[in-house]
């Protein structure tokens, strides 16, 4: 085989090397060129695990998968003809009773956990019936408490209160720049979501910022009936790890809704307000 | 049987992530392209069957990549030698001239050499492979299934586009 000694051995053969994957005399040549150039086959495998170790600590296997499955069924989802025939038909129902429509039209967004959006903020409200479910985020200062909207600004250190509203029941929980999903309400994984009571409900301790990058993105899921903490929870998790959880919504069963609200991080830290 | 994702993201995901960061330079657009390589390996199973999956998934990386930076352009405060060179890979079979011509060629070449295949290796990949990740052209060939002279034939096509855009 022809080689060209001047140039490093390609990453792409180092991959395949470390990966075991290339024949034998392959794998051969490829040592003998790094022997040329001074480096060490076990130096590049340490290099390559060390990297493997800090990729996976950084997007571990368990919420990418879920989220990488999801992306597929999504895009297998689109492939699929789309509903619009039903939408169409639906028109002339639609012009002799608009608010038909659009009640129906937002059911089916509903039942397929899809979120209805405001302009291209994601402040979501999306339940026809009432009480409608809310999410508010305060923050906490010396001198009183604001309210903040999505897209509002906060650092590290910022005390946030949640408070949510509305019926059924609910978790509320975030995630972050820094891709931790953090269980806000109820205080535990492993029961079902809490009936929410009447008026609005603020949680029993406010929440600090921590240094997380990016963003803090708080979630209200919300159905009409009894439903598994873990299920809210998990799906946080394969949001939490995709590129796109800023903007992205959480990909629920039928039969929930969510609201959404993101503050965007800055780097400086409030002083501290305890 | 459905593919197990989580198996093998956990032995190739750290490779196609540190790929997809090389091509597109942005840790959040590599993340986001990794993922859809994984979602092409689950459309495509059936592929896994005939050949080692990590030669298979760099060719799939390399192509997704290349897609999203056609048409992109980077600061030229941001940019390096290889980028500049990658994107004009990209760019290469897009046809130049007006977006029904581009249409039209991008067919042709699909027809010509399989790139409506998502898992086949692109001719643009093919280049990136050559010319910036530095394989030798039977390096190329072995790590894409196909003959040196099919390669050869393929980036001479190629060549003559990049020709045509350095004249433009």
């Amino acid at each position: 085989m022809q080689q060209d000694n001047k140039r490093h051995v390609p990453d792409w053969l180092l991959e395949r090397l470390a990966l075991g994957e290339l024949d034998a005399e392959t794998a051969a040549d490829v040592r003998r060129r790094l022997a040329a150039e001074g480096r060490s086959p076990d130096d590049i495998a340490a290099v390559v695990a060390t990297s493997n170790r800090e990729i996976l600590e950084q997007l571990p296997a368990t919420p990418t998968a879920a989220a990488i499955r999801q992306r597929a069924a999504k895009a297998e989802a689109g492939a699929r003809p789309a509903r619009r025939r039903t939408v169409m038909w639906s028109l002339p129902f639609a012009l002799a009773g608009g608010l038909a429509l659009t009640h129906m039209m937002l059911r089916q967004h509903t039942d397929e956990g899809v979120v209805s959006r405001v302009g291209d903020r994601p402040e979501i409200i999306i339940a026809k019936d009432n009480p409608e479910p809310r999410l508010y985020v305060y923050r906490r200062s010396a001198s009183g408490s604001q309210r903040l909207k999505d897209g509002a600004t906060a650092a590290r250190g910022d005390l946030v209160q949640l408070a949510y509203g509305g019926g059924g029941y609910v978790v509320v929980l975030s995630i972050d720049g820094a891709r931790k999903v953090t269980l806000h309400w109820p205080e535990r994984n492993d029961g079902d979501a809490p009936a929410v009571k009447a008026g609005e409900n603020r949680l029993p301790s406010a929440y600090e910022l921590d240094d997380a990058p990016a963003f803090e993105r708080f979630f209200l899921i919300h159905a009409k009936t009894p439903f598994s903490v873990a299920t809210a929870v998990e799906a946080a998790r394969a949001l939490a790890a995709q590129p796109s959880a800023r903007n992205q919504s959480l990909a629920l069963p039928p039969g929930f809704e969510q609201i959404s609200l993101a503050l965007e991080k800055t780097h400086a830290a409030k002083k501290e307000l305890r | 049987m459905a593919l197990d994702v989580e198996s093998h993201y956990l032995r190739y995901g750290p490779m196609v992530l540190r790929r997809c960061r090389t091509l597109l330079r942005d840790p959040a657009k590599a993340e986001d392209a990794m993922q859809d390589v994984f979602v092409s390996l689950i459309r495509n199973e059936d592929r896994l069957r005939d050949e080692a999956p990590g030669a298979l998934l760099l060719r799939v990386a390399t192509n997704v990549c290349l897609n999203r930076l056609r048409g992109e352009r980077r600061h030229p405060e941001d940019a390096h030698e290889d980028d500049e060179l990658a994107l004009r890979i990209a760019q290469a079979d897009d046809g130049g001239g007006d977006a029904e011509s581009r249409t039209l060629a991008r067919s042709v070449l699909g027809k010509l050499f399989g790139t409506n295949d998502p898992l086949a290796a692109s001719t643009r990949s093919l280049a990136f492979m050559h010319l910036v990740d530095g394989l030798t052209l039977e390096e190329v060939a072995r790590e894409s299934r196909l003959s040196v002279s099919g390669v050869r034939k393929r980036l001479r096509g190629l060549k003559g586009r990049l020709a045509e855009l350095e004249g433009v």
